[in-house]
């Protein structure tokens, strides 16, 4: 289950870095049909706060 | 690169985040007060509106914009995306550097505060995310892809088959929420 959690993050970090939407829906969409909906909620929270700071310090 | 630090956007970045600060606070207070079908239900009606906003790109009146952004808050405070709705009426006013650098510290801060939220309510056991602790590492790779290629692919089709995928799972959501509440 974590290989596949971490292959949605993957993909969908692309989405948002490349179009700058979309890829949280994504990853929260797909990891809720595998995992409880509050901990998919949990994992979209860390996934969205390192990739928005990324994507931040990319730009600076 | 260096350029787009002095893309940050400190108008619109108060103007966004000013109205979402009460949602923020109830959405993340509120999600240990719903089911989890209630949750799955709420998401997948989400998704649809969001796919039939992308794919028949729809325009979001100028009397509804601040209502939304504080909706935007609510949304983002209970899953987490609150994306679409300030994207959607910002992307045509501010270029596109300055979007990605305003809205990203956006998400940061509504992220931050739903971590904040969380902490006093002791909703998680942050522990969990442990078991994760090679997702920081993981997605440099894609971040900094993505950012060397984003202005040089075209978004049309993909958006558009993105939006089926998305709308699909959304009407899964709906169903199998409406069928297990019912």
């Amino acid at each position: 289950m974590e290989v596949i959690i971490y292959i949605v993050f993957i993909l969908c970090a692309f989405i948002e870095s490349v179009f700058g939407f979309a890829g949280t829906i994504t990853a929260l969409a797909i990891i809720g049909i595998f995992v409880d909906m509050k901990i998919a909620i949990l994992l979209g929270l860390f996934f969205g706060l390192t990739l928005s700071i990324y994507i931040y310090c990319y730009q600076i | 690169m260096l350029s787009d630090i002095k893309s940050f956007d400190y108008t619109i970045y108060l103007k966004v985040i000013l109205p979402a600060i009460p949602g923020v606070i109830i959405g993340s207070y509120v999600i240990e007060l719903v089911s989890v079908h209630s949750m799955k239900l709420f998401f997948g009606l989400f998704l649809v509106v969001f796919t039939i906003y992308t794919i028949f790109k729809l325009q979001i009146p100028k009397i509804l914009e601040n209502f939304l952004l504080i909706i935007n808050g609510l949304i983002h405070g209970l899953l987490g995306v609150g994306g679409p709705i300030p994207v959607a009426i910002y992307k045509n006013k501010i270029n596109k550097s300055s979007l990605r650098s305003t809205f990203a510290v956006v998400f940061i801060t509504m992220n931050v505060m739903r971590i904040v939220q969380y902490s006093i309510q002791k909703t998680y056991n942050f522990k969990l995310l442990l078991n994760y602790w090679l997702l920081p590492f993981l997605l440099l790779v894609p971040a900094f892809l993505g950012y060397k290629i984003h202005v040089k692919i075209s978004e049309k089709n993909f958006r558009l088959g993105l939006s089926i995928i998305l709308l699909i799972i959304g009407l899964y959501f709906l169903i199998r929420s409406f069928i297990a509440i019912t």
